[in-house]
């Protein structure tokens, strides 16, 4: 190759692995803008009766932003694997930069929100609006002020005979209200947007897994900050060792796929493992063993593995007709 | 290979037909036997088909042009290639303009009247098992009349099930029986005739004289006869049986006078009734008579005064064996009333709307004071609904009727029940209705029932949404959700156009690709419903705190910069393997 088209490669490749923290920056920033602002709005809503003070929202805001953490990195991860699929570069050096990237602003980002908690379904009060009719699974509930004893209110339930009972409510509880010996349970806790709050299956499926991981690692970071470093960084490799899935085979859009794939198994066998009752099976053959203290092993153990597997069969670069192709 | 736009359109209609009979399977397999009637299996599936297909339009859709571009199309550089990005992209523009505009159709054509068949056939077949328990019940009590009511009712819905035609019929086999000791009264008469003949010739004639000097000359005739019969030597009894027929007969000849005072006595007396407001009876009375004399006048002109004026504050039972086919809704819950010191609230178990009347099955009103006192609380069969001219607050909407009377037979009626309260039986009948038939469905308690209205329904029904109980919020959020839709139709069509593009395979297809193309089916269904999802939220958060018509701009705004990125991603392609 002609010296010149060689330096230019070179430069091209060095160019292309100093701008990968940049556009990974940026990718997490649109990324995680986004995700924060969904998520201040969903417990907005969760609680739209409340009436809040400038402190709650910004509670609210940053404890959303570190929910959003975990997703965001991944999500960005993602997109800059698919960038960096189309780009020149040495894989070696683009490997641990996007690892270092991954795993470095993940753990900056959670040390900087560590007096936080992430959100979780249980900071979301029931919601009570005077003069309105809440529809609850078994019944309807309508209430003059609000759900505390001595207010008016009638209960509607389809199922009985009559229908209605009117009257002062007894008791009511955020799971159950009752008046005159009649009882309705107050599920869902919102009984007016649950179709905006409540998604569809598969991606409830999905929110759940994140939580379980980002309950795990807020549990470390308050736990052991070295802890949290080691296993963040044994995460990030395993993550990062995923890259291989964007060169699978010779479809980009299928590789595509395999990577969405391959971060949906990676939480899905997390939150497993993670599962108290998974903890509990490990501890009864491994007594003592804390599966948190597995984590960063698991991990590097799985991006090892995933990287052998790379080196050995999957190329790199695709372009050329003649490249080896699954 | 030359009509690009033509293959792609044929790919995703073939993609559409197969995400049909994907659900059209699911359906069957899924049909939930626990609460639908087995008559419904069909229909629900085939619904339940089409609804799925309309839900799904969008990513299969997508779906369909991603795989197209990046997958079915020959790749560049072969042979035969069809990939000219210039050509993609001047019959894509047209084609995802017409999708759109059918997907419209469909979804607010269409889908919301499939929808609404849906909730009929869970509610029909809920209504259908509450018919027959309720019939089960009344049967047991012995309750005939009422119980033959539900199971009609019952197999209205359902005319195919045997099993409670057979417990019709046995219902009605023992109402015939009971109505037996009635038209047994001729054997009792023969057994009396038999008790006649053991009495003495002088008691019958006692008998005789005192039922003649009560003009009772039937009688009088025939006891004198048996006394006859029994002592043919007394001539007293010949005397007064001849003296009834001598009576009889006189009668007889002026029948045709009396006639006519008879009928007048009659008009009279219906007449008095409907001036003095007893409409029910007045109507029966007048009923009787037009079957009588149909050609009289008089009976003519009031029996349709009667009418009107007993159609004024009650229905006929037959109107809602009529109304009953039709389809409707269920679980309605509302608040009729918001005035100081009262709070009227009212449930129907069933609705049914025709126009300017509705029918309502299973009727529930309670008044209730801001403190929690129960002023009233009435149950009642069924009600029907009118409307008035009155559309404000301080006039109401509809009229609301529960009093149900039998057409033809006097005594047989439906009543509301006062279950608490102090509540005088005249205005239990009538109750005004602030809302108006055409928004009474919308405050169906039914999951998701504002999906069974049309986008002009729900424009109606967001005004009067707050003042009977509920979050306006629920409505309007549904209307910006139905007006972004079609809008991501062309947003992710194009994007799909331009990732396909960009993401399509170099080196041929392999055999077990064709094995992994649902998984990108899956992928792109998981991600449009994330996509709808976080729109649901922040149009949902802009709607509480802005209001609708901030929140209406500001969706045009967003959906017009996501339509001009989606263009510019399609502008930047290569087109470096036109051929």
């Amino acid at each position: 190759m002609p010296a010149r088209f060689l330096h230019a490669t070179i430069r091209s490749e060095v160019k292309n692995t100093l701008l990968i923290p940049i556009k990974y920056l940026l990718i997490y920033l649109c990324v995680g803008l986004l995700l924060t602002t969904v998520l201040y709005i969903h417990s907005w809503i969760s609680n739209i009766a409340l009436q809040a003070e400038l402190s709650w929202h910004v509670t609210a805001l940053l404890r959303s932003a570190y929910s959003a953490q975990l997703p965001t990195s991944v999500i960005s991860l993602v997109i800059l694997i698919l960038f960096v699929q189309r780009r020149r570069g040495k894989p070696l050096i683009l490997f641990i930069m996007i690892w270092i990237c991954f795993s470095g602003l993940y753990l900056v980002m959670l040390n900087l929100l560590s007096p936080y908690s992430p959100l979780t379904s249980a900071d979301s009060l029931p919601v009570e609006i005077p003069q309105r009719i809440h529809t609850y699974t078994d019944g309807s509930v309508y209430v003059e002020q609000d759900f505390s004893p001595g207010s008016a209110a009638v209960i509607l339930r389809p199922k009985e005979s009559p229908h209605m009972t009117g009257g002062a409510i007894d008791t009511a509880s955020a799971q159950e209200l009752s008046m005159q010996g009649v009882s309705l349970k107050r599920e869902p806790q919102n009984p007016f947007f649950n179709t905006a709050l409540n998604p569809a299956g598969i991606l409830k499926g999905i929110f759940r897994d994140f939580r379980v991981v980002e309950s795990a690692f807020a549990y470390l970071s308050s736990a052991s900050p070295s802890r949290l470093t080691m296993t963040i960084a044994a995460f990030g490799l395993m993550m990062t060792a995923g890259w291989i899935f964007g060169r699978f085979t010779s479809w980009p859009l299928l590789n595509t796929v395999y990577l969405l794939f391959m971060v949906r198994i990676a939480l899905l066998f997390l939150a497993v493992l993670l599962h108290p009752e998974v903890e509990d099976l490990v501890a009864s053959f491994f007594p003592g063993t804390d599966m948190m203290n597995l984590l960063p092993y698991l991990f590097c153990g799985v991006g090892g593995l995933l990287i052998v597997w790379d080196l050995l069969f999957v190329p790199f670069y695709r372009e050329s007709p003649g490249a080896k192709s699954v | 290979m030359k009509n690009l736009g033509r293959r792609l359109l044929l790919l995703i209609l073939l993609f559409n037909v197969i995400s049909y009979i994907g659900f059209l399977v699911s359906g069957l397999l899924s049909f939930p036997a626990e609460t639908l009637l087995t008559i419904y299996l069909w229909p629900w599936t085939l619904t339940h088909a089409f609804i799925g297909m309309v839900d799904a339009f969008v990513p299969v859709t997508i779906t369909a042009v991603l795989l197209g571009l990046s997958f079915f199309f020959v790749p560049a550089g072969q042979k035969e290639s069809s990939l000219n990005f210039s050509r993609i992209i001047s019959s894509s523009v047209v084609l995802f303009l017409f999708l759109a505009a059918l997907f419209t159709v469909l979804e607010e054509g269409f889908a919301p009247g499939q929808q609404v068949r849906l909730e009929e056939f869970k509610g029909n077949s809920s209504f259908a098992e509450s018919s027959l328990k309720e019939g089960d019940r009344l049967y047991r009590q012995h309750r005939l009349q009422d119980a033959l009511l539900y199971y009609d009712y019952y197999l209205s819905i359902d005319p195919t099930n045997e099993e409670v035609r057979k417990k019709r019929e046995q219902a009605t086999a023992s109402l015939e029986l009971d109505a037996v000791p009635e038209q047994n009264s001729g054997t009792s008469a023969q057994k009396t005739d038999g008790r006649l003949h053991d009495q003495s010739a002088g008691d019958l004639i006692s008998a005789a004289r005192k039922f003649l000097s009560k003009r009772d000359y039937y009688s009088a005739h025939y006891y004198a006869t048996i006394a006859s019969q029994i002592d043919p030597q007394r001539d007293d009894a010949k005397r007064i049986a001849a003296e009834a027929w001598n009576h009889i007969n006189e009668a007889e000849f002026s029948q045709e006078a009396t006639a006519e005072g008879e009928l007048f006595k009659r008009k009279r007396e219906a007449y008095s009734e409907l001036n003095r407001g007893n409409t029910v009876r007045a109507y029966y009375l007048f009923h009787r008579l037009l079957n009588e004399h149909p050609m009289d006048a008089d009976v003519q002109t009031f029996s349709k005064v009667a009418l009107e004026k007993v159609q004024e504050d009650s229905f006929f039972i037959d109107e809602l064996e009529h109304a009953n086919p039709f389809p409707g809704r269920h679980n309605i819950f509302f608040v009729n009333t918001m005035e100081k010191g009262l709070r009227e609230l009212v449930y129907f178990e069933r609705f049914i709307p025709l126009g300017s009347i509705a029918y309502a099955y299973g009727v529930e009103i309670m008044g209730i004071t801001p403190e929690g006192t129960v002023l009233y609380h009435l149950t009642a069969p069924a009600g029907k609904i009118t409307e008035t001219s009155g559309q404000d607050d301080r006039h109401p909407a509809d009229t609301l009727m529960l009093r149900a009377i039998d057409r033809n037979r006097q005594g047989i009626s439906y009543e509301p029940e006062i279950i608490q309260g102090d509540e005088s039986p005249d205005l239990t009948t009538i109750r005004p209705l602030t809302p108006s038939i055409g928004e009474i469905p919308g405050f169906s308690r039914t999951e998701a029932s504002l999906k069974l209205q049309q986008i002009y329904q729900l424009l109606a029904l967001r005004p009067g949404y707050a003042r009977h109980g509920y979050h306006p919020a629920n409505i309007e959020i549904e209307l910006v959700m139905r007006l972004m839709r079609p809008f991501s139709l062309l947003i992710f069509g194009y994007l799909s156009i331009a990732l396909g593009w960009a993401l399509r395979g170099r080196s041929g297809r392999r055999w077990y690709h064709y094995l992994l193309l649902p998984v990108v089916l899956l992928t792109v269904f998981q991600l449009s419903d994330l996509y709808l999802y976080a729109c649901r939220l922040i149009y949902l958060y802009f709607i509480l705190q802005a209001g609708f018509t901030i929140t209406l701009i500001f969706v045009i705004l967003i959906q017009a910069i996501l339509l001009s990125f989606s263009l510019i991603l399609v502008a930047g392609q290569s087109t470096r393997d036109s051929v």
